[in-house]
């Protein structure tokens, strides 16, 4: 029991991660940059608690608008190209955005203590829950209530325009600009929305884990959150929370195949694309009545 | 009042293929224009060209007045202009009825509160698709009833112009007439103001349509009324050449048709 | 300042290699395969720990890298572009999962994913031109690239088994008709993009003196960006793509300063690529024709 209440909010980031990749996957992408705008929120939520004292949820709203903001000025360009391209730039933006974490310097006085991000040595300090006393259970609360409000609010997303026209656009974007929708606005509000996501998930892990470093926020974590949302499926936003819980609970929370995890999570994936590609809980699919 | 549509000397190349020639080409309120010309000739580079999805390298395409040449193909849709493809295009993983929702949404948030509310009732009627088509995908319906849906979703945004490129291609003559009969219906009740039919059964057209245009060699050639039984012979023998026969059968078959 | 771009020059010549993998994969084959460069370290790695371990000599590193690398190549190739036919996303997206696992394996090898030590026969060797220091084995990089570059182009163009292997890229079925086996020949492209892509993994390894696991996705990213910037038509713009880009790099992080080399490289990369859509022409933006 107490094993799963200490995973509950190492899952619940995975999941806020997974479902910004859920959404741009919706869009017909695949990008491997999530975890850049992961980073951006989290460096924003914990610059703002640490250095400035600000409130939790006062520091993963910015966290939301900044990654939303940075999402949404690189998806100018990105919501304009699709396939290996899109791709592409997405991987070269998140090897970017480690090299600028690296180089993020700004110490400030708090309390008489130096707090802030210190370039390559990261960036420690951000003891919000510690200060607060807030305690493992209310932590994976925190967490939990966080994931599952992205969730609900994603969900949401799909069933309204927003959402029915990514599919659109995503299926077939010629068909729909000869409907009066503008492919690419539909595309970059998804992927302003995703990078929103991923901020807060971004914020929830600096508060978690206290001390963040650009390694943090490097490749392998984005293709895990992709990783889920193809292992779980496309079909709604349950797949990623499947695929989600199989990797973290499963692999890693009961620790089945100790130091191996990656190497049957990786295989697990090329095994799933060849036998299942729709996912876990396969894509919608309905018989003639 | 402005014709519903005006072409003025565009050019489109496709990598030294001349597809378009400084054509000319209008089309006023109440018509049904159909195009006929042969494989290649640049018909469907034509609607391509008024609907955007290609861009023209020169001229002029004015819908209802405004220059819209360097418009973005989302944009001329809601400025009222509806089309088909010449393949049969659906989202692949959506049902009917969320093609119908997609569509009013994106054509109410273009036109705004004046919009007229469509229902997915009046459209199913409008078109004649049967109920239980909105539950259906794509894959799972017969090609003439998802023509009917690209056709329904083509009109909510047409308030100008429908452009229809081989709505009858792969289907037989009879289920062909059906649709016909549907989009004259259309500008019958002022669904639409114009429309261009691309087909290449002439009889067809000549029961249907207006009007005819010959396309050749990216120009459009020859346009006869096809009140104008003369010129529509005419138009037909220089498109069929030496059998001119074939031009008379087709004038025949016209009544049986209409 | 000029001794800088000379040593890009060098760069440029590995990027060219680089470059000239990912054109045979995806210019010819139509293959994303994001763990290329992975495989690339991966024989390479594994070259030179048995070396080290056996204790055999320099020239030994190349042949255990491409008697690793080769069948590894076909392996993924096999996986991922074979098995996995659904979509070339989801093909993409299993070349990652290879990815992972054979990165994953390096850290649990012996070599516990630490750098791997290779020696560099040409260490030390430089040539005093004009007063400028050029490293001897710099010029053999630029020169191996070139003359790889030269021999592709001519296979491809003029040898009968370059043209089954286009043909057959193109068209499996046009290539049947022609009494050209497909698979046959998408292995040999293969083999041939896996050969290119361990000369490349090993002359950089040599001039660095060693290799780490930073290696594989640094030169996967490189490849595929020397693609973008390069085009898929011909292999002598390739080759100036990346010359350029090695050059550009270098001098770039020159002028910055060397703590800004990586910082630099990428976003020089990511400019180049968020204001590509702009300069396409009008007819081929994003949903206006697909
Ligand atoms: N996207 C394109 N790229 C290159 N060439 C094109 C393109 N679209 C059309 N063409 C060329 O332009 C010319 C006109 O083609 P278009 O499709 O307009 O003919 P069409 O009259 O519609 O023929 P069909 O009756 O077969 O549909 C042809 O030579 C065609 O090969
Ligand atoms: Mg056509």
């Amino acid at each position: 029991m107490s094993e799963l209440v200490a995973i509950i909010p190492m899952f619940s980031i995975s999941l806020v991660l997974a479902l910004s990749c859920y959404l741009v996957l919706k869009s017909g992408e695949i990008s491997f940059g999530q975890q850049a705008f992961f980073g951006v929120g989290a460096y924003a939520g914990g610059i703002l608690t640490a250095m400035f004292d600000w409130p939790l949820v006062a520091a993963l709203a910015v966290s939301a608008v900044a990654a939303a903001a940075v999402a949404g000025v690189i998806g100018f360009s990105l919501s304009r190209i699709s396939g290996f391209r899109f791709t592409l730039m997405t991987l070269v933006l998140g090897e970017f955005a480690k090299e600028v974490f690296v180089k993020i310097e700004w110490r400030r006085e708090v309390n008489g203590q130096a707090a802030g991000p210190e370039g390559p040595l990261g960036f420690s300090g951000i003891e919000y829950y510690y200060s607060h006393g807030i305690q493992h259970l209310a932590q994976g609360l925190i967490a939990a209530s966080v994931a599952a409000g992205c969730l609900v609010a994603v969900w949401v997303y799909g069933r309204t325009g927003p959402g029915r026209r990514l599919v659109a656009v995503a299926s077939d974007a010629t068909l729909a600009a000869s409907v009066s929708i503008d492919p690419v606005r539909t595309r970059l509000q998804a992927f302003a929305m995703a990078g929103a996501v991923a901020g807060i998930g971004g914020g929830l892990f600096a508060h978690q884990a206290t001390y963040i470093e650009a390694a943090n926020f490097s490749l392998m974590v984005g293709v895990h959150a992709v990783a889920y949302t193809l292992l779980g499926g496309l079909a709604n936003v349950l797949g990623p929370v499947a695929g989600t819980a199989f990797d973290v609970v499963f692999l890693e929370g009961l620790r089945v195949v100790g130091s191996y995890r990656m190497v049957v999570f990786g295989s697990l994936i090329v095994v799933m694309l060849i036998l299942r590609p729709r996912g876990l809980l396969g894509t919608r699919t309905r018989t003639v009545p | 009042m402005n014709p519903v549509l005006e072409i003025v000397a565009v050019c489109k190349k496709f990598s030294g293929v001349v597809a378009l020639d400084d054509l000319k080409f209008t089309i006023e309120e109440g018509e049904m224009r159909g195009l006929v010309g042969a494989n290649g000739a640049g018909k469907t580079t034509l609607l391509n060209v008024i609907g955007g999805q290609v861009m023209a390298d020169s001229g002029i395409v004015r819908i209802a007045g405004l220059d819209v040449a360097k418009f973005s193909p989302w944009r001329r849709a809601g400025l009222g202009l509806g089309r088909t493809f010449q393949e049969s295009r659906m989202w692949a993983d959506l049902t009917t009825a969320e093609h119908f929702g997609i569509a009013i949404d994106a054509s109410r948030r273009i036109a705004g509160r004046a919009a007229p509310n469509h229902a997915v009732d009046d459209i199913c009627s409008l078109v004649e698709l049967p109920k239980v088509m909105l539950e259906r995908m794509p894959a799972q319906m017969r090609l003439l009833d998802r023509r009917r849906v690209e056709l329904a979703m083509a009109t909510l945004n047409a308030s100008n112009l429908l452009l229809i490129d081989e709505i009858g291609a792969g289907l037989d003559v009879e289920e062909a007439r059906m649709l016909y009969r549907l989009i004259a219906r259309l500008i019958d009740r002022r669904c639409v103001r114009a429309a261009i039919l691309v087909e290449h059964k002439l009889e067809l057209l000549a029961a249907f349509a207006t009007g005819i245009s010959l396309i050749e060699n990216g120009k459009a050639s020859q346009h006869a009324d096809c009140k104008d039984a003369a010129r529509l012979a005419l138009l037909m023998s220089s498109m069929f050449g030496h059998r001119s026969d074939a031009a008379a059968e087709v004038l025949q078959q016209r009544k049986g048709l209409q | 300042m000029l001794l800088t771009a000379v040593e890009g020059l060098a760069y440029g010549g590995l990027y060219a290699l680089l470059g000239l993998g990912f054109f045979l994969t995806y210019g010819v084959l139509r293959r994303i395969d994001l763990a290329y460069g992975t495989v690339v370290m991966t024989s390479v790695y594994l070259g030179a720990m048995m070396v080290g371990g056996l204790g055999l000599p320099w020239v030994g590193v190349l042949a255990l890298t491409l008697v690793v690398g080769i069948p590894l190549s076909l392996l993924v190739a096999y996986l991922a572009f074979v098995l996995v036919r659904q979509d070339a996303r989801f093909s993409m997206a299993a070349t990652l999962g290879i990815w992972m696992v054979l990165e994953e394996l390096m850290l649990q090898s012996p070599g516990r994913g630490r750098g791997q030590a290779i020696v560099n026969p040409l260490q030390d060797l430089s040539w005093w031109p004009w007063g400028l220091q050029i490293r001897i084995d710099h010029m053999v990089i630029l020169g191996l690239a070139l003359a790889v570059a030269g021999l592709l182009t001519r296979f491809l163009t003029r040898s009968r088994t370059g043209l089954a292997i286009r043909v057959s890229a193109y068209d499996a079925s046009v290539a049947a008709l022609l009494g050209i086996s497909h698979a046959r020949m998408m292995v040999l492209a293969t083999v041939i993009a896996s050969a290119v892509g361990c000369v490349a993994g090993w002359s950089f390894a040599m001039a660095q003196s060693g290799i780490d696991l930073h290696f594989g996705m640094w030169a996967t990213v490189k490849g595929l960006v020397i693609l973008v910037l390069g085009g898929t038509q011909s292999i002598a713009l390739i080759v100036t793509a990346a010359i350029g880009l090695g050059v550009a790099e270098r001098v770039g992080s020159e002028l910055i300063g060397s703590g800004y080399r990586d910082l630099v490289g990428y976003g020089l990369i990511l400019a180049l690529l968020a204001v590509e859509p702009f300069l396409r022409p009008g007819e081929t933006r994003f949903g206006d024709s697909r």
